[in-house]
């Protein structure tokens, strides 16, 4: 079994699928994978509210305000997972994908491409994550500093959201702009 | 082999792709166990402080709940409401 | 199994096509609601005591709740914001809770959510040359000039998220909604859904409404610094 034939084996198939329904296929494994980034999020939000809990703990008078940080925090922390949850609606319903008058090979490739990009967003999801957390510490230690804290909180959360907003560019990209690249 | 049927594939890679989702239920489980564990010591420091730690805990684990919910979403509309195999119907019946 | 955004009607203005859809429906039901509440108030204020109480006692609470609010975030000289994101305030949390009451809400539609990011994004913009002129522009070449781009794409990045962030969240909770109630009914008389709209249209509602005011503040007023 020579090279070629292993490779018509693996991806033959796909030429004798009608072509829409390949690409519906693919934008369904596509807007599964990118729910995975879903796990930044999670980690970056329960750590936020660990520190939070631990903050109410130690010093009862500023649990309040630790309070409504680590909510701004985690808040903030969701948007990767708002990112993912975005594209892969698209994908599901309103799929820019099936009209494309390119081989269908291409634009499912492209749907499984935009939902891997979009796995990036554990990145920021975790990192605005921890930032909740220690802002929502520091504020139960300096309570009169808040909005100073919570100023720089957002600060170092929007930079750390970078690499999402690429993601999503991605994701986007391949999604609306086929035209761009062949 | 014979022409595939389409809506076969589609209700094939619906389930993949309902699996894959799900994947995302890890950053909420080890988020709220840290949450939980935290809540815990915190409450061993200060016993008397049990409520806020535990309401404080509680508020904070149910925003990090948000994106295993989203996940949960997709993966119930890839199997119960699939858009994808209604669109493909609608273009096939043209 | 109905969330997706039903166009009401088309209608054919100087040959200009225009699309009335769900969402500038439910817009201008909340607008209304917003205006009805304020002619109450203001009818009510009609006679004004200086010892406030029962009515006016609440009035007077809720906008002092929001200036401090204001104060608190964007500091004492930004105090004549209070008004305007108080107002956005009550038309975010509005929209976000008339779910509710069973009309899909505006802001489960990026057009809503965009626009009021927009309004963000060239206060940001409009006050911050305001207050520092010229120089502004300069800021975007800190700390060295290879990182324009960087602070570019970091400025726009707040609109998007803004935005994305309040829709999907609204979003998340209509689409949950319309798969449960398209569910079979022995399961949606258990009362479950009452949870669920606790938590999406209430919980979520409300945290979404409040981050959205207090980030839109906190950029504002360090655009101004």
């Amino acid at each position: 079994m020579d090279v070629s034939a292993l490779i018509d084996l693996l991806i033959g198939w796909m030429e004798r699928v009608d072509k829409r329904a390949l690409i519906y296929g693919f934008s369904a494994i596509g807007a599964g994978l990118a729910m995975i980034a879903g796990i930044g999020p999670g980690i970056g939000q329960g750590y936020a509210a660990g520190k939070a809990a631990e903050s109410v703990g130690r010093n009862r008078e500023s649990s309040k305000q630790a309070t409504v940080v680590m909510l701004l925090g985690a808040a903030v922390a969701e948007t990767s997972g708002i990112f993912a949850l975005v594209v892969a609606i698209i994908m599901l319903f309103a799929n820019p994908l099936v009209g494309q008058t390119k081989a269908g090979i291409v634009l499912a490739a492209s749907a499984i491409g935009a939902g891997l990009s979009m796995i990036a967003g554990i990145g920021p999801g975790i990192g605005q994550g921890y930032a909740a957390g220690k802002g929502a510490e520091a504020v139960g230690k300096r309570p009169k500093l808040q909005s100073m804290i919570v100023r720089t909180m957002l600060l170092g959360q929007a930079v750390a959201q970078t690499t999402g907003i690429y993601a999503l560019i991605v994701a986007l990209l391949l999604l609306f702009l086929q035209e761009l690249f062949v | 082999m014979e022409q595939i049927d389409g809506r076969a594939l589609i209700y094939a890679c619906s389930a993949i792709g309902a699996g894959l989702a799900m994947i995302a239920g890890i950053g909420p489980g080890i988020g709220q166990g840290y949450a939980a564990g935290k809540g815990a010591e915190a409450v061993g420091r200060q016993p008397e402080a049990q409520g806020d730690v535990v309401r404080t805990m509680l508020l904070g684990a149910a925003v990090a709940e948000t994106t295993g919910i989203y996940g949960l979403i997709v993966a119930i509309i890839l199997l119960f409401a699939n858009p994808l195999i209604a669109d493909y119907l609608k273009l096939l019946g043209q | 199994m109905q969330f997706n955004n039903r166009v009401l009607a088309i209608w054919n203005f100087l040959g200009q096509e225009i699309w009335f859809t769900e969402t500038i429906r439910n817009t201008w039901i909340v607008m209304g609601v917003l205006l009805g509440l304020a002619l109450i108030v203001r009818l009510s204020l009609q006679h004004f005591q200086t010892i406030p109480k029962g009515f006016q006692n609440v009035v007077e609470m809720i906008v002092d709740v929001l200036d401090k609010f204001t104060m608190s975030t964007m500091g004492e000289k930004n105090k004549s914001f209070g008004p305007f994101y108080g107002s956005m305030f009550f038309f975010i949390l509005l929209c976000n809770l008339s779910g509710l009451v069973g009309l899909r809400p505006p802001t489960a539609d990026l057009a809503t959510t965009l626009a009021l990011a927009l309004i963000t994004f060239f206060m940001i913009q409009g006050f911050a040359l305001r207050a520092k002129g010229l120089r502004y522009f300069k800021g975007f070449f800190e700390p060295i000039p290879l990182l324009f781009p960087l602070n570019v794409i970091g400025e726009l990045a707040n609109p998007v998220s803004l935005s994305f962030r309040l829709f999907g969240n609204i979003l998340g909770g209509v689409i949950i909604m319309g798969l449960y109630y398209s569910m079979p009914m022995w399961l949606i008389k258990i009362g479950i859904p009452a949870m669920l709209h606790a938590y999406f249209d209430v919980f979520a509602g409300v945290l979404q409404t409040f981050i959205f005011v207090m980030l839109s503040m906190t950029f504002v007023s360090s655009g101004m610094e």
